[in-house]
């Protein structure tokens, strides 16, 4: 029998190597998928108008291989150590390294491309979902289609026929280095028995704690050094946990009485045989982890709050300084309908103060001291203004301040990150050129939307402004009955304003648009490659589990003889595979928590919500990957 | 004299994709309290199926197995597990011993299992180690020993929780010769404190320890003898039953 002929034969046996050619295709369709959604041409239309889309997901394409071969890399390992008994038996036969490698290699390229045929076929139609996905958490409408896009096919070829080619190195690797004899009984390579660092264990979990520490302290002030050193520390205390205090746990376990209970022997055993060369996978799966669940939960949360960032930066449908009258007619023409609108009058008047006192400086959106040359300036209304306003928005009207008293149009919150203090505002006084006025209140009313016009705002009472001798400007906000539409209003009204669009115009619906856009893209690739990284991971442990098991079987068989039980041996590899599955999943939430709760304070959102989704998502699917787990290894041992 | 193992026309018949095989044909024999029981015949004669069968490890195709009183035939893979752990200790020609844990462990193994106190596993480990001049192995790892070592440490589990029974599948079958002697003799000294053993073998020497040896011939039970002079005596006198079973005289060359 030829050797292509062989390695047809062994192609045809799908059924024993189902795992593997599910492993090659999921990899593949996973990337094309990726690669089609970016090409289909509803977002390519979508990419003309946001300009975005291009770089976050080559990015993420480029993650996504680096990905995909690590995940086929450990597939094919489990692969090819089931098969060396049968290698063995090919180089009795006579067949030469060189042959078998040959083999391997015709396999390896065969299973690849039906591995590319099936992943191709089924990311057509997976994108075309994912692109409707997509369309939808970006709020913009395209009718999403079955495309075939020729360049990602060709990508997705390439890339793959690379990581196929790395894959048949490292069988010939294999091949080459292992004399007949060990190819033959591959099956048990018993490590020594690991040793025991007390000081790096207890060192390694302490590196962790102080990470968590640091992240406690005020960050931003000594972000470049903090950061990092977090970063260090936590990455370098997960390895050396994984590595040494995993023995040190199981060296402790081994010396208690526990340790002589039933079966426990066995799976101490198991666990400390196995802990050197599993430390490496786990910690690294811990990082990614954590990492990615950290990402799909700001993400998402930043997606889920959209709406709130949105109205605290456009609290109005449209805010006007100009060219009123025609402007109502554009809307009057559309099919918006004006629900309400508020006028007032705002004098900008210079200041030379060149700090403000604490917490006026925390004033987030408007230019309010000098730069650049420019006055400080801040901006004024009276109080008649002031209480139409405030009914207008639903507020309570406060009273009215005296000739030199004045209520900040603000409230302030500190920043727990910067760890600032923030003190009342009342009682402060600023001093603008022309006399000074002590504030009395605080409210956060918003005077308009136009950050080019307004300063930090402060009421005063009708006769204070009257004296002040600056010009008003008249501002108008409007609020519209359905801001979130836009029949082209939009464009007619930049028309109108042309080179004051910027200054004389602010509307809710663009900033909306594209917030929505870019943050929904954003969330919509974090979600899929977390989806991705946390499936890649469960099966990197699945089949380094299966690996384990292969090599198992022996000893399975021995305590069969022995007389433990059916129901014993099970549990036996339920602990097995759980100890494995949970040292991952534990840490990496953890530290994913911490990491969540510095987010927090950062972007100041309360992520509690999308949290809780990720980490949920993320327990089923670990829950999911252990009962498969369980289920095969012990299908392979019992 | 208490029966210890008692098996009435057992039979196995192992069933492959193209054709039945009948490894055993009807079979009987009884062992006692206190015997050194050997089963010898050539390669493929279908002694490991018969061992497999009364080590409850397989279930015959027909007959009845009991085993100090208890019908094993009938019993519950669980019941099954459990009787085999208490009752029955094992000697396998590849050792058998788990090479994740120390002798110590491999040899606690069955009392572990039994839910003994640690302070009385510890203290019983020692004495059969002691017993079988393994006390300074154990805390080596298997990988670490030799043969003949492996083979004392699996003689010391298969008696560590005093078995009714104990059986050994071609326990010399991976030792040189002076660890052989060395095993055959810690067998023979067990015997003589009470242990009962069954012993399968394809070689004379160490059928020769026995005090009694069934012989098995293509899946039957060809002829039995037992011992009353010298072991020499006893080993001219399986020669020659060995040149009866004529065919299979080229195994013991
Ligand atoms: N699991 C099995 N399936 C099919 N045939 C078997 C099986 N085990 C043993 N046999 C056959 O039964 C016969 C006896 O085997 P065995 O008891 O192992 O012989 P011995 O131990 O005396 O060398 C042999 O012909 C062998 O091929
Ligand atoms: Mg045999």
């Amino acid at each position: 029998m030829s050797l292509s002929k062989l390695a047809f034969r062994n192609l045809k046996n799908i059924r024993h190597n189902a795992m593997y050619l599910g492993a090659v295709t999921f990899a593949i369709l996973i990337y094309y998928t990726f690669l089609a959604i970016r090409s289909n041409e509803a977002m390519l239309q979508a990419n003309e108008l946001y300009g975005k889309l291009g770089t976050v997901f080559t990015g993420a394409s480029v993650i996504l291989a680096i990905f995909s071969a690590i995940f086929i890399w450990y597939s094919s390992d489990f692969f090819l150590r089931r098969r060396k008994q049968e290698l063995g038996l090919y180089a009795l036969l006579g067949l030469e390294r060189k042959q078998i490698v040959q083999l391997l290699f015709m396999e390896t390229i065969g299973y690849g491309m039906i591995g590319l045929v099936l992943g191709i076929v089924l990311g057509t139609i997976a994108s075309k979902y994912f692109v409707q996905l997509l369309a939808y958490v970006m709020a913009i409408d395209i009718e999403a289609t079955f495309t075939i896009s020729l360049a990602a096919i060709g990508q997705t070829i390439a890339v793959f026929c690379i990581i196929f080619f790395l894959i048949a190195l490292r069988s010939a690797r294999t091949i080459y280095r292992f004399t007949l004899i060990e190819l033959f009984r591959a099956k048990q390579q018993v490590e020594g028995i690991p040793k025991v660092h007390p000081f790096l264990a207890v060192l390694s979990v302490l590196l962790i704690g102080v990470g968590y520490y640091l992240t406690g302290q005020p960050l931003l002030d000594h972000f470049t050094v903090v950061a990092p050193l977090v970063m260090i520390c936590v990455i370098v205390g997960t390895f050396g946990t994984m590595s040494y205090f995993t023995i040190f746990l199981l060296r402790i376990l081994s010396k208690r009485a526990q340790h002589f209970k039933g079966t426990n022997l066995i799976v101490h055993g198991q666990l400390l045989s196995r802990v050197k060369s599993n430390a490496v996978m786990l910690s690294t799966i811990t990082v990614i982890t954590a990492v990615t669940l950290t990402t799909v939960g700001t993400a998402t949360s930043i997606y889920y709050f959209i709406d709130r960032t949105v109205e605290q930066q456009m609290p109005y449908s449209l805010s006007i300084a100009s060219k009123r009258a025609e402007a109502e007619r554009l809307i009057k023409n559309s099919n918006q309908t004006i629900e309400q609108r508020t006028m007032v009058n705002v004098k900008n008047v210079n200041h030379r103060m060149e700090e403000l006192p604490n917490p006026l400086y925390l004033t987030k959106y408007y230019q309010t001291y000098g730069l650049e040359g420019e006055k400080g300036q801040f901006s004024y209304i009276n109080y008649s203004d002031y209480s139409r306003l405030a009914k207008a928005n639903g507020k309570r009207v406060l009273s009215a301040p005296k000739q030199d008293e004045a209520i900040v149009l603000e409230t302030f919150k500190g920043n727990e990150l910067l760890q600032e203090r923030v003190k009342s505002p009342i009682g402060i006084k600023i001093t603008d050129v022309h006399s000074t006025f002590r504030i009395t209140d605080a409210t956060d009313l918003p005077i308009a939307q136009l950050y080019e016009k307004q300063r930090l705002a402060f009421v005063v009472s009708d006769d204070a402004f009257a004296m002040m001798p600056e010009r008003a400007m008249l501002l108008t906000n409007y609020q519209f009955a359905d801001e979130r539409t836009d029949d082209g209003l939009m464009k007619k009204l930049e028309a109108l304003y042309g080179k004051q669009a910027e200054t004389d115009m602010a509307a809710y619906y663009p900033v909306y648009a594209m917030t929505t856009a870019t943050t929904g893209l954003l969330a919509f690739a974090a979600g899929f490659l977390g989806l991705v990284f946390l499936l890649a991971t469960g099966s990197i442990i699945y089949f380094k589990m299966l690996a384990e098991a292969e090599e198992s079987k022996q000893r399975f068989t021995i305590i069969q003889n022995i007389g433990v039980a059916r129901e014993e041996q099970a549990s036996i590899i339920r602990r097995l595979v759980g100890f494995v599955f949970s040292l991952p999943y534990v840490l990496g939430l953890v530290h994913s928590l911490v990491a969540m709760q510095v987010l927090q304070k950062l972007l100041n959102y309360n992520i509690v919500m999308p949290t809780l989704l990720a980490i949920g998502c993320y327990t089923v699917v670990y829950l999911v990957y252990y009962i498969m787990t369980v289920r095969a290894y012990r299908r392979i041992v019992m | 004299m208490k029966t210890i193992l008692n098996a009435e026309n057992i039979t196995k018949v192992y069933q492959t994709k193209m054709a039945q095989h009948e490894a055993l044909k009807p079979t009987s024999l009884t062992v006692h309290e206190a015997e050194f029981v050997s089963i010898m015949g050539p390669s493929g004669a279908g002694k490991s199926t018969l061992l497999n069968l009364l080590s409850t490890i397989d279930r015959p195709s027909e007959g009845m197995i009991s085993i100090n009183g208890e019908n094993v035939t009938d019993m519950r893979e669980k019941q099954l597990a459990r009787f085999r752990r208490e009752q029955l200790g094992f000697i396998f020609q590849d050792f058998n011993l788990l090479d994740t844990m120390t002798v110590e462990e491999n040899i606690a193994l069955p009392l572990a299992l039994a839910r003994i106190e640690k302070t009385m596993i510890v203290l019983r480990v020692e004495q059969v180690a002691q017993q079988l001049g393994i006390e300074d192995l154990l805390k080596k790892r298997p990988v670490e020993l030799s043969g003949g070592q492996k083979q004392r440490v699996a003689a010391a589990r298969a008696i560590i929780h005093q078995p009714s029974l104990i059986l050994a599948d071609e326990p010399t079958g991976a030792l040189d010769s002076k660890a052989a002697t060395r095993l055959l003799e810690s067998l023979q000294t067990l015997n003589e404190q009470g242990a009962t053993i069954l012993m399968v073998t394809h070689d004379p020497v160490t059928a020769s320890y026995a005090e009694r040896i069934i012989f098995v011939k293509d899946g039957e039970l060809f002829r039995e003898i037992h011992r009353f002079g010298t072991q020499k005596e006893f080993f001219e006198q399986i020669m020659e039953v060995q040149r009866e079973l004529g065919g299979a005289a080229r195994e013991f060359v």
